[in-house]
């Protein structure tokens, strides 16, 4: 299981988002740091197939980003996202579930399964617009991993969840990435420092530090001001 | 030795490691894939009672108009289908305009197949509502065919084309008061057109013209909104 980035860049008419970004990634929790406007999300939106990249590639196993084969195997929960407001939040799983190929009866057992995980399972039957943002991201994320996918790609995963429910959302990503290429994007350094094995930092469109986490040898936030500063 | 040890035996010494092609073939064929039948019946169900109830009030007053016999009511018809493609031709766009569009377009299915389905949806139900359209009023009144259609596609279709263009060039929520002003702008047509005398003095083939050019500027921007689907806003700088 492998994600190769290989020197992808993406401009814009006036702005460059991504410039040459190169990496290789196997199972495990990846951690994306970078202030708002860096380019996390661009990023995110080119490994995901998204986007097109103005140069470079994206390979996950061999695959292109464009095969079907590629969209099976990922999963993803944008920055900013919406539903169709007659949904229920059994709905929109059992509709995302059809949509990613699933089973009736795998889909019904696996929606389930995740409403029990993401503690969603006593307003599984009422409307989306009625949920608090807490609950919206906690359904984003269930949708993200119905799949079983290889790849998870999670933009602000824990934007609109209180401090339980973040520490929750860790040790579900930290499970998933013993199985899974994990790249969790955020400009908060607690979400990243206990569950990441690697970081990546960046800013105005380039990694500027790409390493273990066990190597940086100090307080994962101080490095993040500092590596800010210097560059 | 017994008989089943040296079966086992056997198979692993001659037993041959699987190809790659092999696994493949395999790998392939376990995944399951949806049919476009049956995406078509995931998007029909999430289309939504409006286009059910509109494909309903649509019946009920072509059955009100052929008790009536009444001239009039036909052009009334004309008047009422745009109203009708108003309701449709948003649950096309909704999945940008809800912000569904990430989810939808990461799935298995692209988000152009997602949206070229619900197209092929409403094209039948169109389809159906004109041929329905086009029997029950030329059962009913002593006209022309070809009149018959320029009275009830022309507006029909003024209001589609009208309605893709304000969609694909405005992409965000309110683009459904475009919509409702490109819908008002056909609904008055008819009106105008049975007031008229000089319209009404132009010759059924001229009109039947100006409805095939108008179906061909349809077709190229469904064409084009299709095309464009999977860019979204990011793309298309």
């Amino acid at each position: 299981m492998e994600l190769v980035l290989e020197n992808i860049s993406k401009g814009y008419k006036d702005k460059i988002a991504v410039q040459n970004v190169s990496g290789t990634f196997e199972s495990g929790v990846i951690g994306l740091l970078g202030a708002n406007g860096a380019g996390k999300t661009t990023l995110m939106r080119m490994i995901c197939g998204l986007i097109r990249p103005t140069e470079g590639k994206v390979t996950f196993d061999g695959m292109g980003t464009s095969q079907e084969m590629y969209r099976d195997a990922i999963g993803y929960l944008p920055q900013d996202f919406g539903y169709y407001p007659n949904f229920t939040g059994r709905d929109f799983l059992m509709y995302m579930a059809a949509l990613k190929g699933l089973d009736k009866r795998a889909a019904r057992r696996r929606c389930e399964e995740l409403l029990k995980v993401v503690n969603l399972e006593d307003v599984a039957g009422k409307k989306i617009k009625n949920y608090s943002g807490g609950m919206k991201q906690r359904l984003g994320i269930a949708q993200a991993v119905l799949n079983d996918p290889k790849l998870i790609i999670l933009d602000e995963p824990t934007a609109g969840l209180d401090p339980k429910e973040r520490v929750r959302f860790r040790n579900l990503i930290a499970e998933l990435g013993k199985d899974a290429i994990v790249i969790l994007s955020t400009h908060i350094v607690s979400d990243v420092e206990h569950i990441a094995d690697r970081i990546l930092m960046m800013k105005e469109g380039k990694i500027i530090f790409d390493g273990r986490l066990d190597n940086i040898g100090m307080d994962l936030e101080d490095f993040y001001l500092k590596k800010f500063e210097e560059d | 030795m017994t008989d089943r040890e040296l079966k086992k035996q056997l198979k692993n010494v001659y037993s041959l490691e699987e190809s790659d092609s092999g696994k493949e073939f395999v790998r392939k064929h376990e995944q399951r894939g949806m049919r476009l039948g049956e995406i078509m019946l995931l998007e029909t169900k999430y289309l939504g009672l409006r286009s059910a109830g509109c494909g309903l009030a649509l019946c009920l007053m072509l059955f009100l108009i052929a008790k009536t016999g009444s001239v009039h009511s036909m052009w009334v018809l004309s008047s009422i289908l745009p109203i009708c493609v108003l309701a449709c031709i948003t649950a096309i766009d909704k999945s940008e305009r809800y912000g569904m569009g990430e989810f939808e377009a990461t799935s298995r299915f692209s988000l152009r197949m997602i949206i070229a389905t619900r197209m092929m949806i409403l094209g039948i139900f169109s389809l159906v509502i004109i041929v329905l359209g086009t029997v029950v009023i030329k059962s009913v009144f002593d006209i022309g065919l070809l009149q018959v259609l320029n009275c009830i596609c022309l507006p029909y279709l003024l209001n589609i084309m009208g309605c893709l263009i304000v969609i694909r060039r405005w992409h965000a929520r309110e683009n459904i008061y475009g919509c409702c002003g490109v819908t008002f702008a056909t609904c008055i047509i008819p009106y105008l057109v049975e007031r008229s005398e000089y319209i009404s003095s132009v010759s059924q083939g001229w009109i039947g013209a100006v409805m095939v050019l108008v179906l061909i500027v349809t077709i190229v921007e469904c064409i084009l909104y299709f095309r464009e689907s999977e860019s979204l806003s990011w793309n298309l700088y």
